[in-house]
C-alpha cells in the first residue's frame, strides 16, 4: 500500500513510518511487573486532560450549591455514581485564552494559560500542563505522553501567530511546538503494543521477527567470517544493531504473553462518533492499565466543529448550535449535546473504576480534568471556565466536592494546583497566583 | 628536406639529439616552475602557508610524488580560482600550458599503475532497496516513508563509507523485510482495517489531474493494499456543510474508480440539493452526505488504483461569477474531494494470484507432500537473485529452517512469508561485501562485476540475463560486457541514471526547501507552484541526452526541452496547450541547456530574491568541476532594500565584493557566473528589468581568463568554449556515483585519460559510461590497508 507522508502525524517518538513499524523502539519496554496484576510498590498517578471545545451553558453546568453537600448539575449528571471522585470547579478566569480571534487559540491555551503573543519563545511560558507533567513524572514510562482526538483539524493557524496549532492541539512541548493529536485508534494501538490486529497475531509477529532475528544473526556471522579485517569491524555495527533490536523483541515477547487478554487492535476510525469516543477513551484505559503512559490529552472534538449528534436527536452541526442566542430551544440542544460528552467521559470513568490497582483502584490513582477554555459560546469569553476534576491522586485530593472561586480568579491556579498533587515540582503557571488548598 | 632514413643513421641522429632533448626537458621544467614562482609564491610559502600549501617547499623535478598537492592546484588553476582576481595573472597560454605539463606529467607517471581504490562493506540504500524490492517482488513500496533517509557523502547518497546502521536504523528495515513480505505474499485471513487517504495540496480542484481519466476533474488517485480478496468499502468526507453552504450551486458528479474502471457514482450539489439544503437544512446535509458513505466494492488482493474525482463539465451554466485570476479560470466556488478511507476486507474469500505471487509461487503445492520440495524450490529460486547469485548451502539451510518454523506456526504461505523477510533481512540481501579479501590488487569476480554494473546503471539488483552471464563465467569479457552495457542503457530501467545521478549530481532536491515567497512571486506559488513541473522538465531534459546516447555537452546547449502549458506559459511560451508535456523547440537561446532551465534557476535562489552567488558557486562546483571555498565567517548578510529607501539593484548591493580584495579573492570568480544569469528571477522566469529599481539589469562582467559575458547567451558560450572541463565534471561524478566511494587525487589520471578518450567518441554518453566500466578502477579492487580497518568507518 502507499503510505504517503501525510498520514503519518504521530510524532517522532513512534519512529517515524508509524504504521510500518513492527516493533516499537522502546528502551523501556513493558515492565515485568506489568499491566494486569499490579504488584508495584510506589502508586502511579496518572493524569488526564479532556478536553470538549464551545464551553458549556453555565446554568447547566453549575452545581446550585458548593461545598461538600451538593447535587449534580444537568450537564455534570452522568458523573453523580462517582461524586466521592469528583471536585467541581466554577468561577476561574483563564486570561490568557482571551483574544479577538477565540477559536484560533483556544486549545493550546487550555492547560498553558499564555496567549501566543505573550510567549517569547523562551523557558516554559506557554509549554502546557500535560507536557509539564510529562516531563516530571511520564520518563518511565514507554510513551511519555498520549494525545487524541476525536476529530482532527481545527483552525489550524490563528492570524498574526507565530506558529501554529493553537486551535487544533492542546498539547504544546515547547512554547512553540503542538503535538499532533491522533485521530486513528488503530494508529495509537499499534504505537502502543505492537502490529497485529489479535493478541495471536502480535503474538505470531514475534515469533516471527524472533526467528527471522535468529537467522539473520546467524548468516551475520558467517557473513563476518569471510570478510577481511577491514570490513568485518563495519559489519560489527549491524551486528549489534540487530543484538539490539533482539533484545527488545525478547522482552517483548515476555510480557506480550503477559497481556494475554489485550483486546484485538481497532479497525480504524469508527463511522459512529459515540463508537470512536468509546475506543479512544479505552486507548487511554489500555495505556494506563497496561502503564505505557501515565499522561493523556483528549479533544473530544475540535475547535468550530461542524459535526451533528444525531445519535441523540440533534441535527444541528455543533458550533453553529453554540451560537444559541438565548434561544431555549437551542439552549436545550444544546446542553444535550454538552450531556453526551459528559456520558462518553463517565463511561471511561467507570471504567477506570473497575480497574484494579494494589489495594484500590487506577480512578483512585488519577487525576482527570475535564472541561473547556471557553465559557459561553454565544459571547465567546473565557470566565468562569467549566471544569471538573475526577479522581483523587492517591489520596491527594478530597474530591465530592463543588469549589466556587471570585471572579477573576486564574485557572491556571488550578492546574498548578492539581500538578502539584501528581508529584510535580512546580510552583507556578502562566498567570498563576497560587494554588487552592481546598482541592 | 629529406632524410636518410636508414636505422643506423636514426640512432646516431638520435644521439646527437638527445643532450638537447634533456635540455629541452629541463628548459621546460624551469619555465613552468617560473610561473608558480612569479605567481604563486607570494601566499603559498613557508612563512604564510595560504591554504596549507608551500610551493618553496617544493619542485619540478618529481610532480608525480606530490600528487595531492598537484592535484588540488590543477583544480584551482582550471577553475580560475587561483591566484586569485585582483592578484597579478599570468596570461592564458601560461595557465593552459602550465596545466597541461602537470597534467601531463601526472599521467604519464600512472601509466601502467591505475589507481585501484577499494568500496568497503556497501549497504543497500533505500531507493536500492526499494527498486531491489520492486525486481524481486514486483511490489511498489514508499521507501520514503518505510526506511529512514540515507546519509549523503559528496552529494551521493550511495556511498559505502557514508551508510552506517544503528538500531533504530535496523529496527525500520526489519519491520520493512516483514511488512514487504506480507504484502507480496497477501494474507488470505486479514481483518478489516481502513486507510485514509488525504488528497495532497488542497486548492479548488478546478483541473485534471495526473492518473486520473480525460475529462475529469479533481481529486485523486492513490495506490492501495489489498490484503486479500473481498469486499471493501470507500467512504468520502462530507461534501456537504450546512452553516455555510457554499459551492453546492453547481452539480457535480462524483466518480469513484477501481484500477480504471468505475464502480460507482453519486451527483453533489445542484438545484435539488440546494433547495433541500435551504429548506431542511441538517437532514439534508446527511442525506447528502450519506451518498459518500460506505460505498461497497470488490478487489482482489494485491495493489490497485483507487480514484475519486468529479466529471469536468463547463461552468459557462452556473450564474455564479467568473474568476478570472487564477490560471484555471472559469467558475471560483465548485465541490473538492479532501480525503477519503479504504476500509477492508469484509469477509476475504482468499488470495488470488497478482503480480508479486506470480515473481514469487514459481510452483504451488496441491497436496502435503508436495510443499517441502516446492518451498525448497521457491527459496532457493528468490535468495539465489535477492542474493546476487551467491546462496550458499548454510545459507540455504537457514532459509529453510524459516520456512519450517512458519509452517509450523501456520501454513505453506505463512512459511513462504517467513523465509522471504528473512530474505529481506538477510546482510546477504543488504549488503554487498568482499567475499575474497586478500593482500593483492584482483579482478572482480563476475558475480561483484554484474552487482557492480547493475547498481551503477539501474540502482538495483541484477536481472536474469546479466546473472545468467556471471554464473557462466563470462561477463568479464570485453565484447560480453560491452552487449551488456549497451542493453542495460537501452532499458527503461536506466532512468534511475537521470533520478538519482543526475538529480543528487544537480542537487534538484533543493527545490523541495525552497518555497517562492507568495507575496513576490504570486504566479510561481500555492496554485501555480511550479517545483513538480521543473522537476518533471529536468527528468525529460536529462534522459533525453542520456538515453539517447547523445553528446554530454547538450546538456549545456541544447535547444529542446519538454513542457507543459503551464511551465510554457512561465517561460514567455504561447504555443504548448494541455498539462501533458511535450517536447519544444526552444526559440530563445538565453534558455538552451541546463542554464536556461527553471528548475535550475531558482534551486540557485532564496525564496524572496536571486543569489547571483549561489548561482555562481552551483556552476562551479556542478558544471566546471572546480568549487570554491567557504565563505570566511562573520561576513554578515547582504543588505537588503529598506522600504522607505531608494531602492538598490543586487548588483549596486554587492559592491563590497568587487571592492574588498579579500571579498574579490573570490567573489571575482563567482559574480561574473552569477550575475550574467540575472535576466532569470528567482522562479526562473525571464526579465530585462529588475523590479525595484525599474533599471535595466546590468548582467555584463568580465571571467577570470578575460572573456567578457554579458547575458546567459554569453555565459553558455564561454563554458561550452571549455568542453573538456564540464565532461571531466561529468565523469568525475559518475565515477563516485557508479563505485561508491568518493574520487580522489589518485583517480585523476584515470579521469583524465576518459575525457582524452571521448573527445574521439564526441563526448557520447554511452562512450562514456563505457569508458568508465571498463576501467580498472572498476573491474578490480584494491586489498583493505590495515591501517584503515577503524578509518573507514569514520571517513
Amino acid at each position: 500500500m502507499f503510505i504517503t507522508r501525510k498520514h503519518l502525524s504521530r510524532r517522532t517518538l513512534l519512529k517515524g513510518a508509524g504504521a510500518a513499524v513492527a516493533l516499537p523502539l522502546l528502551d523501556a519496554m513493558i515492565p515485568a511487573s506489568t499491566a494486569l496484576a499490579q504488584t508495584a510498590a510506589a502508586a502511579r498517578t496518572r493524569m488526564g486532560f479532556i478536553y470538549f471545545p464551545h464551553g458549556a451553558v453555565q446554568a447547566a453546568w453549575t452545581p446550585k450549591q458548593t461545598g461538600t453537600d451538593f447535587e449534580m448539575s444537568p450537564i455534570l449528571k452522568p458523573l453523580t455514581p462517582y461524586k466521592q471522585y469528583a471536585t467541581v470547579v466554577t468561577g476561574l478566569r483563564n486570561k490568557g485564552g482571551e483574544s479577538s480571534d477565540p477559536h484560533g487559540i483556544m486549545a493550546g491555551t487550555w492547560l498553558s494559560c499564555v496567549g501566543p503573543k505573550d510567549r517569547d519563545g523562551r523557558g516554559d511560558r506557554g509549554v502546557t500542563a500535560d507536557q509539564l507533567a510529562a516531563r516530571a513524572i511520564g520518563q518511565g514510562t514507554a510513551i511519555p505522553s498520549l494525545e487524541i482526538a476525536g476529530e482532527g483539524g481545527g483552525s489550524a493557524c490563528a492570524a498574526g501567530v507565530a506558529s501554529c496549532g493553537f486551535g487544533s492541539s492542546v498539547a504544546f512541548r515547547t512554547p512553540y511546538q503542538a503535538l499532533p493529536m491522533e485521530t486513528n485508534p488503530r494508529k495509537v494501538f499499534y504505537g502502543m503494543f505492537g502490529q497485529g490486529d489479535t493478541q495471536d497475531e502480535r503474538l505470531q509477529l514475534l515469533d516471527d521477527s524472533g526467528s527471522v532475528l535468529d537467522y539473520v544473526m546467524s548468516s551475520s556471522a558467517s557473513l563476518q567470517k569471510r570478510l577481511g579485517a577491514a570490513d568485518r569491524s563495519s559489519l560489527n555495527d549491524y551486528l549489534d544493531s540487530v543484538r539490539e533490536v533482539e533484545r527488545r523483541v525478547q522482552k517483548m515477547q515476555v510480557s506480550a504473553k503477559g497481556l494475554s487478554s489485550l483486546p484485538a487492535a481497532p479497525v480504524g476510525v469508527p463511522e459512529d462518533f459515540t463508537e470512536l469516543l468509546d475506543v479512544l477513551f479505552e486507548m487511554i484505559a489500555l495505556a494506563w492499565q497496561t502503564d505505557q503512559t501515565r499522561i493523556a490529552s483528549f479533544m473530544l472534538a475540535k475547535e468550530v466543529s461542524m459535526r451533528t449528534y444525531n445519535q441523540i436527536g440533534v441535527s444541528d452541526a455543533f458550533h453553529p448550535l453554540s451560537h444559541h442566542q438565548n434561544d431555549p430551544a437551542k439552549l436545550e440542544r444544546l446542553v444535550k449535546i454538552q450531556t453526551y460528552h459528559t456520558e462518553r467521559f463517565a463511561k471511561f470513568i467507570k471504567r477506570l473504576q473497575g480497574m484494579k490497582e494494589g489495594e484500590s483502584n487506577v480512578l483512585d490513582q488519577s487525576i482527570i480534568l475535564f472541561g473547556s477554555n471557553m465559557s459561553n459560546s454565544d459571547l465567546h469569553n473565557n470566565d468562569p471556565l467549566p471544569s471538573v476534576v475526577l479522581g483523587k491522586g492517591g489520596g491527594k485530593i478530597k474530591g465530592g466536592q463543588h469549589l466556587h472561586f471570585p471572579q477573576d480568579t486564574p485557572h491556571a491556579n488550578l492546574l498548578v494546583t492539581l500538578l502539584q498533587r501528581a508529584g510535580v515540582k512546580i510552583d507556578a503557571l502562566g498567570n498563576s497566583t497560587g494554588t487552592f488548598s481546598e482541592v | 628536406m629529406t632524410f636518410d632514413f636508414s636505422l643506423r643513421k636514426l640512432l646516431a641522429v638520435a644521439l646527437l639529439l638527445s643532450p638537447f632533448v634533456a635540455h629541452a626537458a629541463d628548459d621546460e621544467k624551469a619555465k613552468q616552475w617560473g610561473v608558480i614562482e612569479k605567481y604563486c609564491f607570494d601566499c603559498h610559502n613557508t612563512t604564510d602557508w595560504a591554504g596549507g600549501i608551500a610551493f618553496d617547499t617544493m619542485s619540478m623535478d618529481d610532480v608525480p610524488a606530490e600528487a595531492e598537492t598537484w592535484e588540488k592546484a590543477i583544480r584551482r588553476l582550471r577553475g580560475r580560482l587561483m591566484p586569485p582576481p585582483g592578484k597579478p595573472q599570468p596570461a592564458n597560454e601560461q595557465f593552459a600550458s602550465l596545466v597541461n605539463f602537470l597534467e601531463t606529467s601526472l599521467d604519464k607517471a600512472a601509466e601502467g599503475h591505475v589507481h585501484v581504490g577499494r568500496v568497503g562493506l556497501h549497504r543497500l540504500n533505500r531507493r536500492e532497496y526499494a527498486n531491489a524490492v520492486k525486481d524481486l517482488l514486483d511490489l511498489d513500496i514508499d521507501a520514503a516513508s518505510m526506511l529512514p533517509r540515507d546519509e549523503a557523502h559528496d552529494g551521493f547518497d550511495n556511498i559505502a563509507t557514508a551508510l552506517q546502521v544503528s538500531p533504530s536504523f535496523m529496527d525500520q528495515y526489519l519491520g520493512a523485510a516483514h511488512k514487504v513480505a506480507a504484502q507480496a505474499v497477501g494474507n488470505a485471513k486479514a481483518l478489516p482495517s481502513a486507510t485514509v487517504y488525504t488528497v495532497e495540496g488542497g486548492g479548488t480542484q478546478r483541473m485534471h489531474r495526473d492518473g486520473l481519466p480525460f475529462g475529469t476533474r479533481g481529486g485523486t488517485v492513490v495506490e492501495h493494499y489489498f490484503p486479500a480478496d473481498g469486499e471493501y468499502q470507500l467512504t468520502i468526507a462530507d461534501l456537504a456543510g450546512a452553516l455555510w453552504v457554499h459551492d453546492m450551486e453547481f452539480e457535480n458528479t462524483l466518480v469513484a474508480m477501481l484500477d480504471g474502471k468505475e464502480f460507482y457514482r453519486t451527483h453533489v450539489g445542484g438545484e435539488e440539493d440546494l433547495r433541500a439544503i435551504d429548506q431542511k437544512q441538517d437532514p439534508a446535509v446527511d442525506a447528502i452526505n450519506k451518498r459518500l458513505k460506505n460505498i461497497r466494492f470488490k478487489a482482489t488482493a494485491g495493489v490497485h488504483k483507487v480514484g475519486v474525482t468529479f466529471l469536468e463539465r463547463t461552468f459557462a451554466e452556473s450564474d455564479a461569477r467568473l474568476f478570472s485570476v487564477a490560471p484555471e479560470g472559469g467558475q471560483d466556488k465548485v465541490k473538492a474531494i479532501r480525503s477519503f478511507e479504504v476500509r477492508g476486507p469484509f469477509e476475504a474469500t482468499g488470495v488470488s494470484m497478482n503480480a508479486s505471487r506470480e515473481k514469487i509461487f514459481s510452483c504451488y503445492p496441491h497436496a502435503q507432500a508436495e510443499e517441502q520440495a516446492c518451498a525448497e524450490q521457491i527459496i532457493t529460486g528468490l535468495a539465489t537473485k535477492a542474493f546476487r547469485g551467491q546462496l550458499d548451502d548454510d545459507n540455504r539451510k537457514g532459509l529453510m529452517g524459516l520456512y519450517t518454523a512458519g509452517r509450523k506456526a501456520s501454513d505453506f504461505e505463512g512459511g513462504i512469508k517467513r523465509a522471504l523477510a528473512g530474505i529481506l533481512a538477510s546482510p546477504d540481501f543488504l549488503y554487498r561485501a568482499d567475499l575474497h579479501p586478500g593482500n593483492e590488487t584482483r579482478p572482480l569476480t563476475d558475480y561483484e562485476l554484474a552487482s557492480r554494473l547493475s547498481f551503477f546503471l539501474w540502482s538495483s539488483i541484477p536481472d536474469e540475463a546479466l546473472l545468467a552471464d556471471a554464473k557462466a563465467g563470462r561477463l568479464h569479457q570485453p565484447e560480453v560486457m560491452a552487449a551488456q552495457v549497451n542493453r542495460m542503457l537501452a532499458s527503461p530501467r536506466s532512468e534511475t541514471l537521470t533520478t538519482n545521478f543526475a538529480f543528487e549530481w544537480l542537487n534538484v532536491a533543493r527545490l523541495d526547501e525552497i518555497v517562492p515567497d507568495p507575496r513576490i512571486f504570486p504566479y510561481a506559488s500555492g496554485q501555480s507552484d511550479l517545483r513538480p513541473d521543473f522537476k518533471e522538465e529536468l527528468r525529460y531534459f536529462v534522459d533525453s541526452v542520456f538515453r539517447t546516447n547523445s553528446n554530454v555537452l547538450d546538456l549545456l546547449s541544447s535547444n529542446t526541452t519538454w513542457l507543459n502549458e503551464k511551465l510554457a506559459l512561465h517561460y514567455g511560451i504561447t504555443t504548448v496547450k494541455g498539462d501533458q508535456f511535450q517536447p519544444v523547440t526552444l526559440t530563445q537561446s538565453a534558455r538552451f541547456g541546463l542554464l536556461g532551465k527553471g528548475g535550475v534557476l531558482m534551486l540557485t535562489s532564496y525564496p524572496d530574491r536571486t543569489a547571483p552567488v549561489l548561482r555562481g558557486a552551483w556552476i562551479l562546483e556542478r558544471i566546471s568541476g572546480t568549487p570554491p571555498g567557504t565563505p570566511p565567517p562573520n561576513v554578515g548578510n547582504l543588505k537588503e532594500n529598506v522600504a522607505g529607501e531608494k531602492p538598490k539593484t543586487l548588483r549596486a548591493r554587492s559592491e563590497a565584493h568587487s571592492q574588498n580584495p579579500s571579498c574579490h579573492a573570490c567573489h571575482g570568480v563567482l559574480d561574473p557566473l552569477g550575475f550574467a544569469l540575472e535576466n532569470f528571477d528567482a522562479t526562473g522566469q525571464y526579465r530585462e528589468i529588475d523590479r525595484y529599481t525599474r533599471d535595466i539589469l546590468d548582467t555584463s562582467g568580465k571571467l577570470p581568463d578575460g572573456t567578457s559575458v554579458k547575458g546567459p547567451d554569453d555565459l553558455r558560450n564561454a563554458l561550452l568554449a571549455k568542453p573538456e572541463q564540464f565532461v571531466q565534471t561529468l565523469t568525475l561524478k559518475l565515477m563516485t556515483y557508479g563505485l561508491g566511494r568518493p574520487v580522489e587525487y589518485e583517480d585523476m589520471p584515470t579521469v583524465r585519460g576518459i575525457v582524452r578518450e571521448l573527445k574521439k567518441e564526441d563526448y557520447r554518453f554511452n562512450a562514456l559510461i563505457t569508458a568508465i566500466v571498463t576501467s580498472d578502477a572498476f573491474l578490480k579492487t584494491a586489498p583493505a590497508d590495515p591501517k584503515n580497518a577503524t578509518v573507514t568507518a569514520a571517513r
